[in-house]
């Protein structure tokens, strides 16, 4: 038998793979709708986006599109909350989607056979949702008993303090509940709520699957012409404006046997020509676990049991986040292995290697991520959203392909500078000692807050 | 029929190959027919802490180059630990799929192991048990009912370990547990994708062929299903918000052939929004805002499962109360045709999703080997699940849901 070779081997040539093409139909009422064949599986994919979401929210009803989501999984202005799960269950189908700050989704997935139905019970749910007094009633009880479950967890206080350090007063930097909020929301604001997002004119019908696009096109554009466009403009969210500032809150959570710390940095919007060079960047980052923060942090330094950033675009703005949990003991140590993470990633120390392997880590796993029906979907309503160029995923390995290291360089020196960042731990008490004697020679103060001081004006 | 390849290798590894060419990549999951349940009482955790040495360097693959190998091409990869059996998986672009199996060969054949990655990943494991158990809400709980569940230690202990047992395992020890699972013919090799699988076993062959058999394990054995004494304990959690139910019952374990009839049960009674469970608890009587569970099966002792996050000021024993009749339902009322259709189609649709996953496509492939000698278990689950009739489920739930055999655990925030 030959010996085990000490080389890895030489793969042969790519298999060529293709984005596959989409039909796409503008409707006098202005919404898209597009079908594309993901073939093979005998399933199908059906889903209504609207580039609207929490951000239609009033001011003292946050909390009313999670409300708003939840309690349009019961049933429609034609089904019953039980007939709605049976007829789902029936065929096997799957519900999806959420209401997100500046996006609503509403899928349902299952086999081909069922797909026309999953059409009409989209569309019912999307456009004629039953919001019945009862299932409002049961379900803002539920968002009520999450928040205070997320209020009182280290993980969800980071996340929300860092789009407040993000964000300020935009509505990105709004908590997905407040206290009263929902539970001041009645039936008619979650109405109101629901008619400002599914506007057809700020909406897409996506079909993926084992169809014929061309031919569902057509048959769709028949099915949803007659939807009326709202009379009245509804405004869109409105643009980010304001930098954050530098800074380290910490938030007592006596409760916490384990600290999170998450650090915040402004970053790109989707279309802006640096996105994909930071997408490499963030790559190197700690897009991955082969990325520095996990290899440094976890495989060295033993700190954590995972370390990761991710870069996350809405439609009008976008940041780079970077979380991990650690021993409260670990927090000072963790933050300071972040921060020179970060600080190395800023000053451009970046090796050729690297990011060839980000680069091809982004261009290898995009055949994987475009591989089900829920991944060709996202893309999709990515690329419509963001009004991405039409070739975006066609070319999209090219494009990652062609950034070059000096690009990486640039976007990293731009976006990726601990001077920008907004530094958030949440923990107990020892946490908070870790990090006094982590940081202090450093000179940034820290500021201790509550939960309760989230909104308050002076914290922004 | 699927175009499966199946082949044993001189020295015990077990092989199969499954091609689909829907998309140019490759899916692999490589078992070892070992978990937590060969663990002794002070060893616990182990196995888990050995998955986590596995990614740290072997012969030919430095530390952290396994993990960079596979992502460099844009491919995932993870291990997971259960009580019986360890899994490795990875994906990658079809064209290199060589390379992956040239890196499982080489940590099968000459793990490295070292005192530095071995102290760095004990505390890479503690801090993940502070995570998962330690910080988490029900963590304890979860780990408590596994121990009120199962008579024998070697299925009542957590997979993550006690963090006694984690602070005081030994290196030693991984050289030894290396030696005696992580042996070719204590494994199987499932490759699910677009690969040619006469190529790829030439492959497997050339990179696995001269791998050494292990010495033949003694392995404790498969300990009789527990016969619970009804037991209930109370708990407090005070890192949860809301009260929590868990209630376990012992099962018939895989490999019964009521294991059918237990997985169109655990569909009735937890999958889909009409589900018997979740319709009655979250949506109409709103007593739960989550319900969860089903089947736990093992080779060995099993369970059937539920756990239930209760409403705020819920009473975990009324909702118990609520659970035993619905288990009472079962053993008296045969199944609506209408109801069954509902969870036949939730099957169906179920696995026709699965399949779009390459990597769930060698798990699935790589199971059906080590549970069952059989390359076309999963192919015919379907039509096993057609079989189960409204009777066998009243036949099941009066022999095996026996409030006098049940355990417990209500769970209060403080």
């Amino acid at each position: 038998m030959t010996p085990f070779p000490s080389k890895p081997p030489v793969g042969g040539s790519p298999k060529p793979w293709n984005f596959p093409p989409m039909a796409v139909q503008d409707l006098g009422n202005g919404l898209r709708v597009a079908a594309i064949r993901v073939g093979s599986l005998p399933i199908a994919q059906v889903r209504w986006v609207f580039g609207s979401g929490r951000f239609h929210e009033r001011p003292d009803r946050i909390g009313s599109g999670m409300l708003l989501q939840r309690t349009m999984r019961h049933g429609t202005q034609e089904l019953s909350s039980a007939g709605f799960a049976q007829a789902l269950d029936r065929m096997g189908l799957r519900m999806g989607g959420g209401v997100a700050i500046d996006t609503s989704i509403v899928s349902i997935s299952g086999l081909v056979e069922h797909f026309w139905s999953a059409v009409d019970l989209a569309t019912q749910v999307a456009l004629a949702p039953g919001l019945e007094p009862i299932a409002v009633a049961g379900e803002r009880i539920k968002v009520g008993q999450i928040h205070r479950h997320a209020w009182s967890r280290v993980e969800p206080m980071v996340t929300m303090w860092l789009a407040r350090g993000l964000y300020g007063d935009h509505p990105y930097g709004t908590p997905i509940t407040l206290a009263d909020g929902a539970a001041a929301t009645t039936r008619e604001d979650l109405l109101e709520l629901h008619k400002s997002i599914a506007n057809p004119a700020r909406g897409m019908m996506l079909v993926v699957g084992d169809v014929d696009p061309e031919r569902v096109v057509a048959r769709l554009a028949d099915r949803l012409s007659w939807i009326e466009p709202p009379s009245e403009a509804i405004a869109g969210i409105k643009l980010q404006t304001g930098t954050p500032r530098r800074r380290l809150v910490f938030i007592e959570n006596a409760q916490a046997e384990q600290a999170c710390i998450g650090l915040g940095l402004p970053a790109v919007a989707r279309n802006h020509p640096e996105y994909l060079s930071l997408k490499v960047a963030n790559q190197v980052f700690g897009g991955s676990a082969s990325s520095r923060l996990f290899t440094e942090l976890r495989d060295r330094q033993g700190l954590t049991y995972g370390a990761y950033s991710n870069l996350d675009c809405g439609l009008v703005g976008g940041d780079t986040t970077a979380t991990l949990s650690c021993a409260p003991d670990k927090t000072g140590p963790a933050l300071v292995g972040l921060l020179s993470e970060l600080k190395a990633m800023g000053q451009g120390d970046l090796k050729p290697g690297e990011i060839d392997h980000a680069k091809r880590f982004l261009v290898g796993s995009f055949p994987q991520a475009a591989a089900g029906l829920t991944g060709v979907a996202s893309l999709l309503t990515s690329s419509w959203l963001h009004d991405l160029e039409d070739d975006a995923w066609e070319s999209y390995q090219e494009r990652v392909d062609g950034v070059s290291f000096e690009m990486v360089q640039r976007a990293a020196h731009q976006w990726l500078r601990p001077e920008s960042a907004t530094l958030v731990v949440a923990g107990p008490s020892g946490a908070l000692d870790s990090l006094r004697a982590a940081v202090q020679p450093d000179g940034l103060p820290i500021e201790v807050q509550t939960m309760d001081d989230l909104m308050a004006p002076e914290t922004r | 029929m699927l175009d499966i390849q199946e082949s044993t290798l001189p020295n015990g590894l077990r092989v199969a190959v499954q091609p689909d060419d829907r998309i140019p990549l490759v899916g692999v999951s490589l078992l070892f027919d070992v978990g937590s349940r060969v663990e002794l009482e002070g060893g616990s955790g182990f196995a888990h802490l050995f998955e986590h040495l596995m990614f740290q360097g072997s012969a030919h693959v430095g530390k952290g180059e396994f993990i960079q190998g596979i992502q460099g091409w844009g491919g995932t990869v993870n291990g997971m630990t259960g009580k019986e059996r360890t899994t490795y998986y990875h994906s990658l672009p079809s064209h290199q799929f060589a390379l992956g199996l040239w890196m499982e060969a080489d940590r099968m054949r000459s793990l490295t192991l070292t005192e530095e990655t071995f102290e760095n990943q004990r505390a890479t494991v503690l801090a993940e048990r502070l995570e998962r158990v330690d910080n988490s809400p029900y963590g304890q709980a979860n780990v408590r009912i596994g121990e009120m569940s199962y008579a024998d230690y070697a299925y009542a202990h957590p997979v993550i370990g006690y963090r006694e047992d984690i602070e005081a395992a030994t290196l030693a020890s991984a050289e030894a547990f290396r030696r005696t699972w992580y042996t070719p013919d204590n494994a199987v090799l499932a490759i699910a994708g677009d690969v040619d699988p006469e190529a790829v076993l030439d492959v497997i062959h050339a990179y696995f062929g001269d791998i050494d058999r292990g010495p033949s394990p003694v392995r404790p054995p498969v300990p009789d299903p527990p016969r619970m004494l009804p037991v209930v304990e109370r708990m407090d959690d005070p890192k949860a918000t809301l009260p929590a139910l868990f209630i376990n019952h012992p099962a018939i374990p895989r490999g019964n052939p009521d294991f059918y009839v237990y997985e169109v049960i655990e569909a009735l009674m937890f999958r889909g929004p009409s589900s018997r469970l979740y319709r009655r608890m979250v949506v109409d009587e709103r007593s739960a805002i989550k319900v969860q569970g089903g089947y736990e099966a093992n080779r060995g002792p099993s369970l059937f499962s539920l756990f239930a996050v209760l409403a705020q000021g819920g009473d975990p024993s009324a909702l118990a109360a609520v659970y035993r009749e619905e288990l009472d339902r079962l053993a008296r009322e045969p199944l609506a045709p209408d109801e069954l259709e509902r969870v036949h189609n939730r099957l169906r649709s179920a696995r026709a999703f699965g399949r779009q996953d390459l990597i769930h496509q060698a798990n699935s492939l790589g199971r059906s080997v080590l549970y069952h000698s059989d390359i076309r278990w999963e192919e015919t689950y379907l039509e096993r699940i057609l079989r189960v009739e409204p009777q066998d489920i009243v036949r099941v739930a009066r022999r095996d849901f026996d409030p006098n055999s049940m355990v417990a655990l209500e769970v209060r925030p403080v």
